[in-house]
């Protein structure tokens, strides 16, 4: 029997790949044809996927923009088609967008009403990490056919993150206490990436072993760090740094060491901007070799 | 206000539904004029309009429907039951219980596991864990202890409060938007399923309640004279009681928290047919679905692209007329001269 | 008509009533009398079923009362009470409630009997020239006269009434209780009525039952019941009785301090 099924394969190897270089050659290359045809309509729910759409070249292809996206300026001209969390349908469906960008933020009865009016929503989880943020801008670029122009930019960024951490590593490590609320008192803990920031630019969090962010002041002036950033979410941020100066024993407060850092440049980024951010804030916590990281 | 009969107010009652549906399918941000939505329904079956008029206008529109009447008979019952005028649906913390089921449901995460279900099954197991301990606990007996349940509620509803900011407090940021804005309201629900399956359970509860009619009038002079006009009270008040509970927690647990309606609805109606029940439900189920509907609307197109939560406008709105009738109402009462 | 027999009842571990045997007749004009927390008005609530007996029965007709639907008792007893609705209506709406354990269970409208029946009690009372009007507009007596309509719409066997007259004037208290005589005397009705005042009780009564303490201290017509011995007992107070010089019934007469002062003075 063996050798029947032996003559049958060499008998049936020329058929086969007569017939796949025929299919090969018959069947358009979709992406390409498609690209060439009709520009895609991108909308986005998300001011970080608005702001990774013009870096991978699509700022054209967006119609659609939440009323929160103001990053790069240009978009401030594009419709506003609701909030991140509540998107207006009923524009979103009057745009015809071949393709619905959001975030895990969005309200996830209205992602299901878009799918089920038969639009195409992709969802992207919100990112705690760098590499979670580089992974989430890879799958952006695979989602609108820019998967090369992606790669490159996160490659970029990431090589600009490395040889900064690298830098930092060799040098004294700061403690840091990120504060992001006021009223209640809230700081950055482990799980969000700013702890990212921090630790990349060679400094510890002062509250990495905390299981939520809400801690009491007392705890802060107990941790004793020698540097606060203030990121200001709808804070008056100066009014936070006057705030802590009730606190002289804190090594932070003696040195003058709390900076403001706007809110814009380190929410919601996006692997490119986060890199920028990241050596603003290492020149932020080594003052001496500032000069360097710019 | 005088009172109006019911051939007047039943032909308006409907009317003003029938207004209010309509000015609810012509309007929204897509701009879509009155005349090119019949042209839309009939004909356009393929274009983004008609997918607009009906799925995203027409659900609200049912849900409010729905709801509205829902949360108006339940109003209505509560406080011919409690006889007490500021009795709403939500005063008894069925909604507090909810708002504490859906907190939980976001935080657990289990909406990612049932997309359809889980938020407003989550949100009825919540209002039920509200209602039955508010049932037995005020059991005496086999007596239902009216007051007991009142107070028990009030109570219920602070602890349930509490504890949905105590989650507030630790959860993360996504989930804490998720949880306030479900809390605040919204007629947006992805599922015609369970749309119609609230409806059909909503108007069959209004056909039930016109047989409770009678009996609510009784009951609107007290328990004790209710007795002495042979009225089985507890029974009468048992159903009652979980009627208006069942109402309240599907309605809650499908939309979130739209409050107000329970609560103006069945005063201002009761303005224009009396105290009898037999009126008095079935305008303010009309009157209640139609104002739903009506505020939708506004909340849809006031800002737009921003949608304002419902519940914002139900209680703006509503609160604000109510006051201003009241007030002409008792600027007219002079000595000698006719309400 | 009605029998109590061995009652003992009240609320919840309080007991009031303790074995309280009674018996009123067809077509009799019952008055209970007593001080200010006899249990009087605990009395009237056992014979509606507003309270379950903790022993002992209430016969209505012969009938048991335990075995009986609210809706049945309702139609055979009708309750006069004064307590103000809260909600406003007019006369007749609240005239046709009465007529409410007469609904068929689908029914939820009146019919043309309901509707006949409320215009004649109205008229039977005097009212029918406010049937439009606001109970919340209507003074005192004519709000007691609805309530007694109401209770006729029931049309009942018995009549029920709890201290109809305490808060009126003499022109009502008259016009009201020789409606209920009338009614009484005309139409058959039996009459329970809790009164207060001794000397109306005397008046209008056929028998009379004093409580004192949740316990019968007498049972009978006025002239047994009403002795200075028994009144001073149970009332502590003194008093003088005399025989109505038009109708031959007891008249209760009180004596206050002053008189005693100097009657005590003078002998």
């Amino acid at each position: 029997m063996t050798l029947s099924s032996a003559t049958r394969m060499r008998r049936a190897c020329p058929v086969v790949a007569v017939a796949l270089i025929t299919l090969c050659l018959a069947l358009p290359a979709p992406t390409a044809a498609q690209k060439a045809t009709k520009p895609l309509r991108i909308v986005s729910l998300s001011p970080a996927i608005t702001e990774s759409l013009y870096l991978l070249g699509l700022g054209e292809n967006v119609i659609g923009v939440t009323t929160y996206c103001n990053k790069p300026s240009q978009v401030r001209a594009k419709e506003k088609v609701g909030t991140v969390i509540q998107p207006n349908l009923e524009r979103i469906l009057k745009l015809r967008p071949d393709l619905v960008l959001t975030m895990t933020l969005t309200d996830p009865r209205s992602i299901q009403k878009m799918r089920e009016l038969g639009l195409n929503v992709v969802t992207f989880t919100i990112a705690d990490t760098f590499s979670d943020l580089c992974d989430v801008f890879l799958q952006i670029g695979r989602a609108t056919g820019r998967s090369e122009d992606a790669a490159r930019l996160v490659n970029t960024a990431r090589a600009r993150v490395d040889a900064i951490r690298l830098r930092t590593a060799r040098l004294p490590k700061p403690g840091v206490l990120v504060q992001i609320g006021s009223k209640p008192f809230f700081v950055a803990t482990k799980d969000v990436f700013m702890n990212d920031f921090i630790e990349f630019a060679g400094a510890a969090n002062v509250f990495r072993d905390v299981a939520s962010g809400s801690v009491s002041r007392e705890e802060a002036v107990l941790r004793d760090p020698d540097v606060i950033l203030i990121v200001t979410m709808g804070l008056s941020g100066e009014n936070e740094r006057l705030a802590w100066k009730r606190f002289p024993t804190v090594k932070a407060v003696r040195n003058e060491r709390i900076y403001v850092v706007d809110s814009d440049d380190v929410c919601s980024p996006t692997p490119v901007s986060f890199a920028r951010s990241l050596s603003d804030i290492a020149a932020l916590l080594h003052p001496r070799e500032a000069k360097e990281f710019r | 206000m005088k009172r109006r009969s019911m051939g007047v107010l039943l032909p308006a009652a409907c009317l003003f539904l029938a207004a209010a549906a309509v000015t609810a399918i012509a309007s929204g941000s897509a701009g879509i004029p009155l005349r090119k939505v019949l042209t839309t329904i009939l004909e356009g079956q393929a274009t983004p309009e008609f997918g607009i008029l009906m799925d995203i206008r027409l659900p609200r529109i049912i849900l409010g429907f729905a709801v509205g009447g829902a949360l108006s008979i339940a109003g209505v019952i509560l406080q011919g039951m409690f006889r007490n005028p500021l009795v709403e649906p939500y005063t008894l913390g069925i909604s507090g219980g909810a708002a504490l089921g859906a907190a939980l449901c976001i935080i657990l995460k289990l909406h990612y596991v049932l997309p359809v279900t889980a938020l407003p099954l989550s949100g009825f197991l919540g209002s039920c864990l509200v209602i039955l301990p508010l049932y037995f606990l005020n059991m005496r007996r086999t007596v239902l202890r009216m007051q007991g349940i009142l107070l028990t509620g009030v109570m219920m509803s602070f602890i349930s409060s509490s504890l949905v900011f105590l989650i507030f407090a630790i959860s993360k940021t996504q989930e804490l938007h998720s949880i306030v804005f479900w809390i605040m309201g919204s007629l947006e629900e992805p599922s015609w399923t369970l749309i119609l399956v609230l409806t059909a359970i909503v108007v069959a509860c209004l056909f039930a309640s016109f047989f409770f009619a009678p009996v609510l009038n009784a009951l609107s002079l007290g328990e004790e004279e209710a007795v002495h006009l042979g009225i089985d009270t507890e029974r009468a008040k048992k159903q009652l009681f979980l009627m208006a509970s069942l109402l309240t927690g599907i309605s809650v647990s499908l939309t979130g928290i739209i409050g107000f309606v329970g609560l103006i609805v069945p005063h201002f109606v009761r303005m224009l047919t009396g105290y009898d029940h037999r009126r008095l439900l079935v305008v303010s189920f009309l009157v209640g679905s139609g104002f739903l509907i009506f505020c939708d609307t506004i909340a849809r197109t006031v800002i737009s692209p921003i949608e304002l939560p419902v519940g914002v406008i139900t209680g703006i709105l509503g609160g604000s007329v109510f006051i201003y009738v009241l007030a002409r109402r008792q600027g007219l009462a002079r000595p000698g001269g006719s309400l | 008509m009605i029998e109590v027999r061995g009652l003992t009842c009240g609320y919840g571990e309080k007991t009031v009533l303790h074995d309280i045997n009674l018996s009123v007749g067809k077509g009799e004009f019952f008055g209970i009398i007593g001080p200010n927390g006899s249990g009087k008005t605990t009395m009237l609530r056992a014979m509606t079923r507003l309270i379950r007996p903790a022993k002992g029965t209430v016969l209505l007709g012969g009938i048991d009362m335990k075995s009986l639907h609210t809706a049945d008792v309702a139609r055979k007893i009708a309750v006069v009470s004064q307590s103000m609705p809260l909600i406003e209506m007019t006369v007749r709406e609240f005239v046709l409630l009465g007529r409410i354990p007469y609904y068929r269970k689908l029914q939820f409208f009146e019919k043309d009997e309901d509707t006949a029946i409320a215009e004649r009690v109205m008229e039977m009372t005097g009212i029918r020239h406010l049937a439009g009007a606001f109970m919340s507009e209507m003074s005192a007596g004519e709000v007691q006269l609805a309530f007694i309509a109401r209770g006729l719409a029931q049309e009942p066997q018995v009549l029920l009434l709890d201290e109809p007259t305490s808060h009126l004037d003499i022109t009502h208290q008259a016009a009201i209780l020789d409606l209920v005589k009338r009614l009484n005397r005309q139409e058959g009705l039996t009459v329970v009525i809790i009164l207060h005042d001794l000397n109306l009780a005397s008046e209008y009564c056929d028998r009379l039952v004093l409580m004192d303490g949740g316990r019968i201290k007498k049972v009978g017509i006025p002239a047994e019941v009403l002795d200075y011995e028994t009144i001073e007992a149970v009332y502590r107070t003194v008093v003088v009785v005399r025989e109505n010089p038009l109708s031959r019934k007891p008249f209760v007469m009180i004596v206050s301090e002053e008189v005693k002062e100097k009657c005590a003075g003078r002998s």
